[in-house]
């Protein structure tokens, strides 16, 4: 048995070596959570796509809410559409009061009217990137442009489900996604389940319960069917609001959502933060009896 | 695969005759599609009326974000109108309530950005234009939620029970009232012919399907044997448009035991009940046969393989002497080929009273040279600069022409070229626009001249007949090349092309018409880029034109693609004539008209 391990986003720059060293690790805590034992059988695969996702990210030059702001929308009509989109539903979901928004507007500015005010996207932005990234690389602006690459730039989907893919043999295998990485495994497994022996997809931080990615995807499917699919959040995690429920995943059979994780990176969302939850191990020990 | 269907049948509408078959079709078509494992959201006035709230919701459970059915079928069995080229179809509480009814044309633009990869919609209604004043004013929901954040385009294919402006009919069948087209429909599943069949595997399992793309002559067949069992004299023209791949289909093959086959169809005593009573029969009535003979020969040409550019193919072929003669009719007039400032209009088949020029570009004004007698000599108007005559390269201007009969027409004026204007009983049915001859366009429009002019004047024939659909990418790559000049578009087929494309889901090459437009003319035609808003990247900064669609049937989209015109044109709406291009209605011309010349439309 093995576990392929899909990382996420602002990976670039960093070793496959080091990260898959961590994700281990990690899951260790989580099996001695669990009460579980470390299985010695074990082996584990990280296709590591972070330096890929970074070039494509240099070179696409998307605009940021602050640019728009600046310089008006209709720079890149189709990722402003998506940016407004998934801030208004994280504004939605996560509870960010109009107060909060406004604290972060001047007050002495004008207000625009129109659908596109984008003056208020820029400021849930800043809640957001306020509330919970005071010492990490993660930003909002960071997660929906690399997102926004992956899920609607053909060229950016092929290159990183490629690298995925080249990993997948005919053995027992258990998946789990991260973050982008979980949107990502959740597509190459859509595409190539034929060519995987899956026992297990988890998923952890995920942002498929978003409508602006979700939305992207086609029909949505259960594909880890008949295997198991379990999904695990923390509420406080900004871009894992939503479970995979009927209303935000609607699939058959359902995905089983466990939102009991409490992640202790900064920003609730770090693997680190997830792969130590006994529960979430106890899934990959599961899998493996 | 995920299937779903909303099912629709309502008897009474308003003070309209009742049918006697619409719920009970619902309920048939309801049970069948259950038993093809379809979730069915069934809405019959069996037991209470039939609101657009019900419908509205109905569609928000299936249609989601994300989204989750793979097919979505979308049936009507009730009272229809023909509106504004629309087809509206008659709830509860409609005409009384005008927003008791779906626009169709809205439902199916919605239905394109609905993220379910294919839907079928199944309209078993009259497509009669109301004969009283108040069905007019009916326009109807959209039904399908407006979702922005899918981005991927579906597949819509339709199948309409009659031709437009034509009554669909009901009648006894084996001794029960149904309504023709559903019957034909379900017998296509029940006993279809074996070249229809097609061997499909279904969650693993082997099956026998009928393609949507196989029902048109089987569909047009049954109907015809059907109706011949109730009314001789009655004809109903099936409209069928599958842009989606053979292998999408609504149903089994269920062929029934023998014991319990239906009956013949026909039955004594039987009578056809149209709904409602049409007004004003459709000279594509008489004329069908030839409308769809220049659509399949456009169809054919494009499709055929190897195709080289400035072969015409099938376009050339001679149709029967009716169809030529209207053809004819929608051809540039080889007598006037300029004008002095290379932009202008004739306009034949009517007596010109008066034309203005919007006032967004005081530079440009429209002039009548020559009102013409409404026969043979065509009347004549020109734009031209206030000073120096000739039209400044890339300049264009909102046109308004009013009429002897007081009808309207708003055009786009275009520096270098010149409209040819075809006005027939029902209002515009063509603007051919052409190179002055002393242009420096004319040169190469000389050389594909009679490919392009019968090219055009084909689509607009079939266009107007709702006749011409693209059927697959071939399809469109291929007309996507034929309406190119070396330096542009030939602006009608563009914007014909344009409505084909964006009618197959083929928003890419609408927003490619545009974009050639735009570095030909410098400018945007208002239809195109309503088309293409989806996919729009940037904000333009270059004119618009006319002040309001082109085609009388992007009216019906401009709802769905949240386009709002000032209040007195949409409350000219209801008075749009059942014409191919804007013609507006002499109760709401005169207001058009005279906003323009003040200045407050522009």
């Amino acid at each position: 048995m093995r576990v392929l391990m899909v990382h996420g986003i602002a990976q670039g720059g960093r070793k496959a070596q080091d990260l898959e060293k961590i994700w281990v690790e990690t899951l260790q805590e989580g099996f001695g959570a669990a009460g579980q034992s470390w299985p010695a059988t074990l082996h584990f695969d990280f296709p590591y796509y972070g330096d890929t996702l970074d070039a494509f990210v240099a070179k696409a030059r998307l605009p940021t809410p602050a640019g728009v702001v600046a310089k008006g929308p209709g720079q890149d009509l189709e990722f402003e559409k998506f940016m407004q989109s998934a801030l208004d539903q994280l504004q939605e979901s996560g509870h960010i009061s109009e107060q909060d928004v406004r604290s972060q507007m001047d007050p002495a500015a004008s207000q625009e009217k129109g659908i596109q005010n984008w003056g208020w996207v820029q400021a849930i932005a800043r809640v957001i990137d306020n509330r919970l990234t005071p010492a990490s690389n993660f930003t909002i602006e960071t997660f929906l442009r690399e997102v926004y690459l992956y899920i609607s730039r053909r060229e950016v989907t092929d290159a990183i489900n490629a690298l995925v893919a080249a990993k997948l043999t005919n053995e027992p295998t258990i998946v789990i996604g991260h973050s982008l990485g979980s949107v990502v495994a959740y597509n190459v497994i859509k595409l190539r389940r034929h060519a995987l022996d899956l026992r297990q997809f988890i998923t952890v931080g995920s942002p498929l319960g978003l409508r602006a990615v979700s939305s992207k995807l086609g029909v949505v499917e259960n594909i880890a069917k008949p295997a198991a699919w379990y999904n695990a959040y923390d509420e406080r995690d900004i871009v894992a609001l939503n479970p995979l429920d009927g209303k935000w995943f609607p699939v058959r059979p359902k995905i089983v959502n466990h939102n009991g994780v409490d992640n202790n990176t900064d920003n609730r969302h770090g693997i680190v933060g997830y792969l130590n939850d006994g529960n979430v191990a106890a899934q990959v020990a599961a899998a493996l009896a | 695969m995920n299937k779903a269907a909303v099912v629709i049948g309502v008897n009474k509408t308003g003070g309209l005759t009742p049918l006697g078959s619409a719920a009970d079709e619902a309920e048939r078509v309801a049970r069948w599609l259950a038993g093809e494992g379809f979730d069915v959201k069934k809405l019959t006035d069996a037991k209470r009326p039939v609101t657009s709230a019900a419908v509205v919701k109905a569609f928000d459970a299936i249609v989601t974000v994300p989204p989750r059915y793979h097919l979505l079928v979308v049936y009507f069995s009730g009272h229809g109108y023909w509106q504004s080229r629309s087809d509206i179809w008659l709830l509860s509480g409609a005409p009384k309530q005008t927003a008791e009814a779906i626009n169709l044309r809205t439902a199916i633009d919605l239905a394109k950005y609905s993220g379910i990869p294919n839907v079928v919609f199944v309209s078993d209604a009259c497509r009669s234009i109301p004969n009283v004043r108040g069905g007019a004013y009916v326009d109807g929901v959209a039904a399908f939620p407006n979702h922005d954040d899918i981005s991927a385009e579906s597949k819509v294919d339709f199948i309409k029970a009659t031709s437009e402006a034509r009554p669909a009919y009901e009648g006894k069948i084996a001794g029960a009232p149904r309504s023709v087209l559903t019957a034909a429909l379900m017998a296509a599943f029940e006993d279809p012919e074996d070249s229809m069949v097609r061997q499909v595997v279904e969650d693993g399992r082997s099956i026998e399907v009928v393609p949507n793309r196989r029902l048109e002559s089987f569909l047009q067949r049954k109907v015809d044997e059907l109706l011949a069992g109730i009314d001789p004299n009655a004809s109903q023209q099936v409209v069928v448009n599958v842009p989606s791949s053979e292998d999408v289909y609504i149903a089994r093959v269920r062929r029934p035991r023998r014991a319990t086959r239906a009956a013949p169809p026909g039955g004594v005593g039987a009578m056809a009940i149209p709904s409602p009573q049409p007004s004003r029969p459709s000279a594509l009535a008489t004329a069908g046969d030839g409308v769809r003979a220049v659509a399949d020969a456009i169809n054919n040409t494009l499709s055929t393989r190897g195709f080289t550019r400035g072969r015409a193919g099938e376009l050339l072929l001679p149709t029967d002497a009716g169809t030529e003669a209207r053809l004819r009719r929608r051809m540039p007039d080889q007598q006037h080929d300029h004008f002095e400032s290379q932009t202008g209009f004739f306009i034949q088949g009517t007596v010109a009273q008066r034309a203005v020029a919007s006032r967004d570009h005081s530079d440009l004004l429209a002039e009548i040279l020559d009102p013409g007698d409404g026969q043979s000599r065509p009347a004549v108007v020109r734009v031209r600069h206030v000073t120096a005559t000739m039209v400044p390269q890339g300049q264009v201007v909102s046109v308004a022409v009013q009429f002897a009969d007081r009808r309207c027409v708003v055009l786009a004026g275009l520096a270098g070229y010149v409209g040819h204007v075809a006005v027939k009983a029902e209002g515009v049915s063509n603007v051919s626009y052409v190179p002055s001859s002393n242009h420096w366009r004319w040169g190469e429009y000389l050389q594909r001249k009679d490919e392009v002019d019968r090219l055009r004047a084909m689509v607009a024939l079939a266009i107007d007949g709702d006749a011409f659909h693209l059927r697959s990418e071939r399809e469109a790559m291929a007309l996507a090349e034929r309406i190119r000049l070396s330096k542009g578009i030939d602006p009608t087929l563009g914007l014909y092309a344009a409505h084909a494309f964006s009618q197959a889901g083929n928003d890419r090459q609408v927003l490619s018409v545009l974009k050639y437009m735009r570095d030909d003319i410098r400018a945007e035609l208002f239809d195109i880029r309503l088309l293409a808003s989806r996919l729009l990247e940037r904000g333009t900064t270059l004119p618009v034109v006319p002040l309001c669609p082109l085609l009388t049937q992007s009216w019906n989209l401009l709802r769905a693609r949240r386009v709002d015109l000032p209040a007195l044109l949409r409350a000219a709406q209801p008075w749009l004539c059942d014409s191919l291009w804007t013609t507006f209605a002499a109760e709401a011309a005169d207001g058009v008209f005279e906003a323009i010349f003040r200045g407050e439309l522009v």
